[in-house]
């Protein structure tokens, strides 16, 4: 796989003294999920402003497609054209005094056309769920909401690429799992995700590539499960290995059993865990395409109350407005597995351009837990 | 700050948001000048009419708490001020009192004036209170930019605006934090507290300054900002409604 971006022995410091980024080489793959893992303070923001083309690096390169970064106007407009920036703090983003005003801002700096910016203004804000709120002021937001405002201004741009710093810091457990979907769903939809995160439970679950960072350096840039195995690394970096991790660890080494393949997630690990233990037989997993003009609203009843799921944000927004009596809005797909793999039947809406993505998140636990499930689309 | 807030929400709630800014703005000034142009009470009788009419549709019939606590205080003000003008006017004293030897007389003409005043400054506040309560302040610059305002004032005022809410909030923490470690228990600990706190304050706004330059320029900032939804223009609707209100108050105000 190409990689979109890449450090080479990038050097930066601030005035304050000592390198904030010293000989940092990190790659970023194109088309995947990576994560920048690592403590406060471990130049993450200082990369990421780096890839975006807001800092020169004072020794080294940075690379978009292989090509390194020119700092003229026009490459750097190029540049932030394909790649966007979501900071840390929204209001350090947000500086337009209402929500549209805000998201439009990228889109007319690139001087599109009115309709253009319209177009894109309507498809960011309907993404992160606030159309409602397109004509507030901005002072007026929850944090949640000013996060996704701020989400909503990066995706206006439509770039190849999102960097994220740290999109889920400060919000509640609820906002995590959507800001994760919602990253999911864009990364399936062809864009590259990088988030810059120090919690390891997100990466691990989360990340199929993961860059570790420490006092400026990079320590590892690879795949999640040769990261967390390399426990010296992670101590250096002052992070701790995931609970699903050393869970599995723990069970190879009392059990005998093989470590591999690692459970991620909680289905998975259940499923690991209790896969000696007799269940009733494997459920069905239903889905069911809103978008889909054959969609019939009455096959909800036909389910179990927590037995039914929302996945993906049109979905979602598309199920409360039809009042649709839904019990997970997040971690359903998750919530499906953990209910089908007990013999239970779930009910799973979303939209034709993320059944693909359901299908293959099925399909890679029943090749992971050895289990089978039956996959049925409803019409 | 929740004075301040409050307001800004009203505008953007109210239901004259979408009125052109500068249609409003001519309006209001043709209200004020003739309510102080006009002789007789007629004048601000009819602009404080409409100007009570204008509030009430402004802030959609519900005037908030804090907004009757400004107007209380308008009106303390407005009603020491005209028993002051009624009791210090020449001409011949219609009632009079002494206080400890010192006669205080209320003539006609002292009696006219204050009462032309209180309803001049009635008048007047609610026509203010009615452009505060629908005009965000970045319509006003956004519209004034049109009248030829540079557009570096517009924007810095527009950022100003943003950021004051940011300085406000953060102020707000600050004077929380420190009250939290008794920081202002006694007179001397409050003014130590207080230059502490502003000092910082300024050194986190440069810090929130340096951000916000490093997100206008990953947003593609190109030394101008530009503006997505224009507020409506002002037309000649506006124009002729604002100047025939002017010339009728005008009238009644100085013939009838």
């Amino acid at each position: 796989m190409s990689s979109i971006l890449e450090t080479k022995g990038l050097f930066y410091s601030y005035e304050t003294g000592g390198y904030a980024l010293a000989n940092v080489s990190a790659r970023i793959e194109a088309g995947k999920k990576t994560a920048i893992l690592g403590p406060n303070g471990s130049g993450k923001s200082t990369l990421f402003l780096h890839m975006n083309g807001v800092y020169r690096p004072q020794k080294g390169e940075v690379l978009f497609h292989g090509e390194p970064l020119r700092y003229d106007k026009a490459s750097v407009a190029s540049l932030r054209r394909k790649i966007s920036l979501m900071f840390q703090n929204p209001d350090d983003q947000i500086f337009a005094p209402t929500v549209e005003e805000d998201v439009a801002f990228g889109p007319m700096n690139l001087k599109l056309p009115i309709e253009e910016v319209e177009k894109r203004v309507d498809e960011a804000l309907y993404t992160v769920d606030m159309q409602k709120y397109r004509d507030r002021p901005t002072q007026q937001l929850s944090y949640g909401q000013r996060k996704r405002v701020a989400l909503a201004g990066a995706l206006a741009t439509d770039p190849e690429a999102l960097l994220m710093d740290e999109p889920t810091a400060g919000l509640d457990a609820q906002m995590v799992r959507e800001m994760l979907e919602l990253t999911e769903e864009l990364n399936h939809k062809g864009k590259t995700i990088v988030i810059s995160t120090h919690d390891v439970e997100i990466a691990y679950e989360w990340a199929d590539d993961v860059v570790l960072m420490s006092e400026g350096s990079v320590l590892f840039n690879g795949s999640v499960d040769e990261l967390f195995g390399q426990e010296e690394l992670l101590h250096k970096a002052r992070l701790t290995r995931p609970i699903l991790y050393s869970l599995n660890l723990q069970r190879h080494l009392r059990t005998g059993e093989p470590e591999c393949p690692r459970p991620h997630t909680l289905p998975e690990c259940c499923q690991t865990f209790f896969q000696n233990h007799k269940t009733i037989g494997s459920g069905t997993f239903y889905i069911a395409s809103l978008d889909d003009p054959r969609f019939d609203p009455g096959v909800v009843g036909k389910f179990k109350k927590h037995n039914r799921g929302a996945y993906g944000s049109t979905a979602k927004r598309a199920s409360r407005d039809l009042k649709l009596d839904l019990h997970h809005y997040f971690n359903s797909i998750e919530h499906g597995l953990t209910k089908t793999s007990r013999g239970e039947d779930y009910l799973l809406v979303t939209e034709s351009s993320l059944q693909g993505l359901v299908k293959f998140k099925v399909e890679e636990f029943m090749e992971q837990s050895n289990c089978e499930i039956k996959v049925v689309s409803l019409l | 700050m929740s004075i301040m807030k409050g307001i800004d929400s009203l505008a953007y709630q109210s239901p004259a948001l979408k009125w052109p800014p500068l249609g409003k703005l001519l309006l209001c000034v043709c209200l004020l000048i003739g309510s102080l142009s006009s002789r007789t009470i007629y004048g601000p009788l009819i602009v404080l009419g409409v100007g009570l009419f204008l509030f009430y549709y402004a802030v959609n019939g519900k005037a908030p708490l804090f907004m009757l606590y400004l107007i209380t205080g308008v009106v303390i003000f407005n009603v020491t001020g005209t028993l002051i003008i009624a009791i210090t006017q020449p001409g011949e004293a219609v009632w009079s009192i002494f206080i400890e030897g010192v006669k205080i007389s209320v003539t006609q003409s002292g009696i006219d004036l204050a009462i032309l005043v209180f309803f001049r400054t009635m008048a007047g506040m609610f026509v203010v209170l009615f452009f505060a309560a629908s005009t965000p302040v970045p319509h006003i610059f956004n519209a004034l930019s049109r009248l030829g305002l540079p557009d570096y004032i517009v924007e810095t005022t527009v950022l100003i605006y943003r950021y004051s809410f940011m300085v406000l909030e953060q102020s707000i923490l600050m004077v929380n934090a420190a009250s939290c470690r008794l920081g202002f228990s006694g007179w001397k600990n409050s003014m130590k507290t207080t230059g502490v706190l502003a000092a910082n304050l300024f050194i986190r706004s440069l810090e929130f300054a340096e951000r916000s330059q490093n997100a206008l320029q990953s947003r593609n900032y190109t030394g101008s900002f530009p503006v997505f939804r224009k507020p409506p223009s002002l037309d000649v609707k506006w124009a002729v409604c604002s100047i025939s209100a002017l010339a009728a108050i005008y009238a009644i105000g100085n013939f009838l």
